[in-house]
């Protein structure tokens, strides 16, 4: 991957957005759904139902994952208040090298 | 102007008005583009519920005026508008009349003849809300909104859209200031009052609205200028080391929402499905395609912030191996001395280990990774000060004094930046409202007052 981030969307939820460096990669990726809800539960050892959504984004060669924060925004306990540094765990995510047929 | 050739051209002076001071001569290039608009998104909820909770002033004063100044005189040298959304960060009504004041004395003091000033309050009272719990449903907060979470909630405002705006506008505003709105809304509102295109309008805002995080690389408080077209609209950045290209205008479409291709607004949703960028030259991006779909109702944001309790905080730190090991001992024997001394009373602490999971919390994947020094940050919450304190001493006293595996610390058990209960300026403070209501008029939550200033 060439980026990697992580922000809150909205007071509630964080989203990940990690871009590819070019079509090909990212299409092995979004077609072989090595990035999916499982995979990201398993990556944070969060329950699956806690990732609420995986969107693949064409134009930009990103896939999107939003999660369930663990605590609202800057509520007590608070050490990430706009979510930047959520996304570490996601640098160790298995990417095979091949991943079925490529789309198109 | 035929109707194919309109353009109406929107200056965003700064991702966020006076969070620090925006560069003059990117800012001085944009007004040599003769803009309509000059205009900045001055909030975020990214900034927790304290600033809308405590009405604490998020940034310094002297940084707004700063910002606010350079826009008004920019803005008269071109007979722009200037409109600022979500005023002092959280977007109170106090902090729409604070930017007034600073309107109305930069105008007095440069001598700027006369100004409409339009001002858009959103702070909703608690009476407000109770008589419409029945039209509200939650949007991120997984409860619904009840009157026990009134009686949590210590301010709220509406996120308004573009309806107040262009209400001030009607009214003849020069300068609007206006309290918590949707960042798209502030910059779209003069080009759909202009009757351009609400879907290229409101895009164009969501890629403007945080300035050069549009453009690449994005080099902070820099200016740039959005162009809502017949046909789309260009994004471009005023400096000249940044350009955008197509997978910076089109990454921005990620940034900080949750879905790139349906984002949902007051009074309907963006439907960004279609949406094609294509480069004009190596520095502008043309966008076409975005769609506005109106909703049968219209539902506005609302968000609340409640008082938790007065905070103090406490940083110890540990280098001993063994202390490392024990760090969850330490903080349970410090959490049986704070309930020996101040009871069962009505306290709470947050423990933070910082090398550790402080970060992540239970989604650290490396816990068990060797580390040889970590650092504690010790939450202290209890319903007044004194109570907070007491407890943040205990917890320092507590670290000192630790044991740990058959072993006392005799010389202190833990290190201490400083032998100080550190005391943050605002209390601790939680989301309770993060809803939508439904109105049946988009003014219902807010009001415009416009008054002529005169130098």
């Amino acid at each position: 991957m060439t980026s990697l981030s992580s922000k809150n969307a909205g007071n509630f939820h964080i989203t990940y957005d990690i871009g590819f460096p070019d079509e090909a990669t990212y299409l092995r990726v979004r077609d072989g759904h090595a990035v999916d809800a499982r995979s990201v539960a398993s990556a944070f050892g969060m329950a699956e139902k806690d990732v609420v959504s995986v969107i693949a984004f064409d134009p930009g060669w990103v896939i999107k994952v939003n999660v369930r924060r663990q605590r609202a925004s800057g509520d007590p306990g608070e050490t990430d208040v706009f979510g930047a540094q959520q996304y570490a765990p996601l640098l160790d995510l298995e990417i095979p090298d091949q991943l079925g047929a490529p789309a198109r | 102007m035929s109707a194919t050739d309109r353009q109406i051209s929107v200056l965003c002076a700064s991702g966020s008005l006076g969070l620090t001071p925006f560069h003059e001569e990117s800012f001085s290039e944009g007004i040599s583009r003769r803009p309509h608009v000059v205009a900045a998104d001055a909030g975020s909820g990214d900034i927790g519920p304290s600033y809308l909770g405590s009405g604490h002033w998020y940034n310094p004063e002297a940084w707004e005026a700063h910002d606010l100044g350079l826009m008004l005189e920019g803005a008269r040298s071109c007979d722009a508008k200037v409109i600022v959304g979500s005023a002092g960060g959280a977007g109170l009504d106090q902090a729409v009349d604070r930017y007034f004041d600073i309107v109305t004395k930069v105008a007095r003091h440069r001598g700027m003849g006369k100004l409409t000033v339009a001002r858009i309050y959103s702070e909703l009272t608690l009476d407000w809300l109770a008589s419409r719990l029945e039209r509200s449903e939650s949007l991120g907060a997984p409860w619904p909104l009840t009157s026990d979470v009134l009686a949590q909630t210590s301010r709220a405002v509406a996120m308004v859209g573009v309806e107040p705006y262009l209400q001030a506008l009607e009214d003849g505003a020069d300068v609007i200031i206006a309290g918590r709105s949707c960042d798209d809304a502030l910059f779209a509102a003069f080009p759909i009052w202009k009757g351009m295109d609400w879907g290229y309008s409101l895009h164009m805002g969501k890629c403007i609205e945080c300035g050069p995080l549009v453009a690449d690389p994005p080099l902070q408080r820099e200016s740039v200028i959005g162009t809502v077209l017949d046909d789309g609209f260009l994004v471009e950045p005023m400096h000249p080391g940044m350009r955008c290209t197509v997978a910076s205008v089109a990454g921005h479409t990620l940034y900080e929402r949750m879905d790139p291709y349906r984002q949902a607004g007051p009074g309907g949703e963006l439907d960004l499905s279609a949406v094609a960028y294509m480069p004009v030259n190596s520095r502008v991006v043309k966008v076409t395609g975005s769609q506005w779909l109106p909703a049968r109702e219209y539902r506005v944001k609302v968000e609340g912030s409640g008082r938790v309790g007065a905070c103090r905080l406490i940083i110890f730190a540990l280098r001993d191996p063994e202390a490392i090991a024990h760090v969850d001992d330490i903080i349970s024997d410090i959490r049986s001395e704070v309930r020996r001394v101040v009871g069962e009373a009505d306290w709470q602490i947050h423990f933070s280990v910082f090398g550790r999971d402080a970060i992540l919390g239970s989604r650290e994947p490396q816990r068990e990774a060797p580390v040889h020094e970590i650092a504690v940050l010790a939450e202290a919450i209890a319903p007044d000060e004194a109570l907070a304190t007491q407890i943040a001493k205990l917890i320092k006293y507590g670290s000192l004094r630790a044991h740990y595996g058959g072993r006392f610390g005799k010389g202190g058990g833990a290190a201490l930046p400083h032998d100080e209960v550190l005391s943050p300026q605002q209390d601790s403070y939680r989301w309770t409202i993060d809803h939508l209501v439904t109105l049946t008029d988009p003014m219902e939550c807010c009001r415009v007052e416009v008054e002529v200033v005169e130098s």
